[in-house]
């Protein structure tokens, strides 16, 4: 009852969102109402997710998050990397609860071909990259394919390395009063 | 010569109004004196505390000697406005002495409180200038705790699974343990109180 309840709500909330959604053209600069229209529709389906996530339907809570990387986002929207970044990042922790690490590791890897910026989604990609790389050490090992889990295994910890460097430069630059 | 003797009375009566003038004008310091000795003990009463030995050379000062010359050391801190120096003056030498010591000893014990106070104000203040300029910090940048807490949390997630795939011995794993012992020290120090993740 409170799992139908709470779909529902998911439900109305992601119509409200597409309710929202502008539609502004690609190349025009967006106007501040299409900006915070698109970050509510962006804020509903995370919203969904949650909730499908948080009843163990990891499939429905996947197609929620990727109906955010099929909105339309104007070009020079500062924020569509960002969101596209926290999207990714997402999918991929999803595939790896829904133990599909090949396709955690491909949404990471999509995800950070398409973020340039140095910031805490571009950290999160690199570590559900190196989460990922690990899954497949652990299964190739449980295949007793070792030359392949060893293989898997360096790749994943490198990942992580350089998530956990990152981060740290970012704590850096924020502790001197930098940007986030 | 009859205005002989009428003289005589005259002089009679004025100097025996003479001669009765001295006990009453003594009787009038004695009246004051005892209302000023009746209002010495109300003050330590008062105060609770007793009389100030320092104020003892002060009975030799001259009567017209005002509470200000008693109470006023260069050193001491601010003090409430004295009465007005005219008042003393007009009680007479013994009631301004008793005055006085009234007064030092009180004045002593308002100046500790005084202190007391203003090292307590000035505390307070400092912690509250500091509240405000914390406020006034994250106001201006509401996203640095979201990144702080996040990168934080991604660094310490990280290394425990460095050290899941390369056991606790490795050295990998503990140099990204303290990776993440000291990005906890950071986020501690910049944000005590991480937002909410959605």
């Amino acid at each position: 009852m409170i799992r139908r309840g709470l779909v529902a709500i998911a439900v109305g909330v992601a119509l409200l969102g597409g309710c929202a959604q502008p539609g502004p053209t690609r190349g025009s600069a967006p106007s501040n109402e299409a900006v915070m229209a698109l970050l509510g529709t962006v804020r509903a389906l995370h919203h969904e997710a949650d909730v499908f996530e948080g009843a163990g339907e990891f499939e429905r809570a996947t197609d929620a998050v990727r109906r955010i990387l099929a909105l339309d986002f104007p070009r020079n929207m500062a924020e569509a990397e960002d969101l596209r970044a926290d999207a990714y990042g997402r999918l991929a922790e999803l595939a790896l609860r829904r133990a599909a690490p090949d396709e955690a590791l491909s949404l990471a890897d999509t995800g950070l071909r398409d973020t340039r910026r140095e910031g805490v989604l571009r950290g999160r990609l690199m570590m559900v990259r190196g989460q990922s790389l690990g899954a497949l050490a652990d299964r190739a090992h449980a295949a007793a394919d070792e030359p392949a889990a060893r293989r898997f295994r360096e790749q994943a910890v490198e990942a992580l390395e350089a998530s956990i460097a990152l981060n740290q430069r970012i704590l850096q630059r924020l502790a001197d009063g930098g940007a986030p | 010569m009859r205005r002989a003797p009428a003289s005589v009375a005259a002089l009679a009566c004025l100097s025996v109004g003479c001669a009765a003038a001295p006990p009453r004008s003594a009787a009038a310091p004695a009246h004051t004196t005892r209302s000023a000795t009746a209002r010495e003990p109300e003050a330590d009463a008062t105060s609770n505390y007793a009389p100030a030995p320092r104020a003892q050379p002060s009975q030799e000062r001259q009567p017209g000697a005002t509470s200000l010359d008693i109470d006023a050391p260069a050193s001491a801190p601010p003090q409430p406005a004295p009465p007005p120096a005219t008042a003393p003056s007009s009680v007479g030498g013994v009631s301004v002495q008793s005055l006085g010591q009234a007064t030092v000893s009180i004045s002593e014990s308002a100046a500790g409180d005084e202190r007391e106070r203003v090292v307590r104000e000035a505390r307070i203040g400092a912690q509250v200038q500091r509240i405000r300029e914390e406020q006034i910090r994250l106001a201006s940048n509401p996203g640095v705790c979201h990144d702080v807490c996040f990168a934080a949390g991604s660094i310490c997630l990280a290394a425990q699974e460095v050290c899941r795939l390369t056991g606790d011995q490795d050295a990998r794993c503990t140099r990204a343990r303290t990776a993440c012992t000291d990005a906890g020290h950071q986020r501690d120090g910049a944000c005590p109180v991480c937002p909410p993740t959605h």
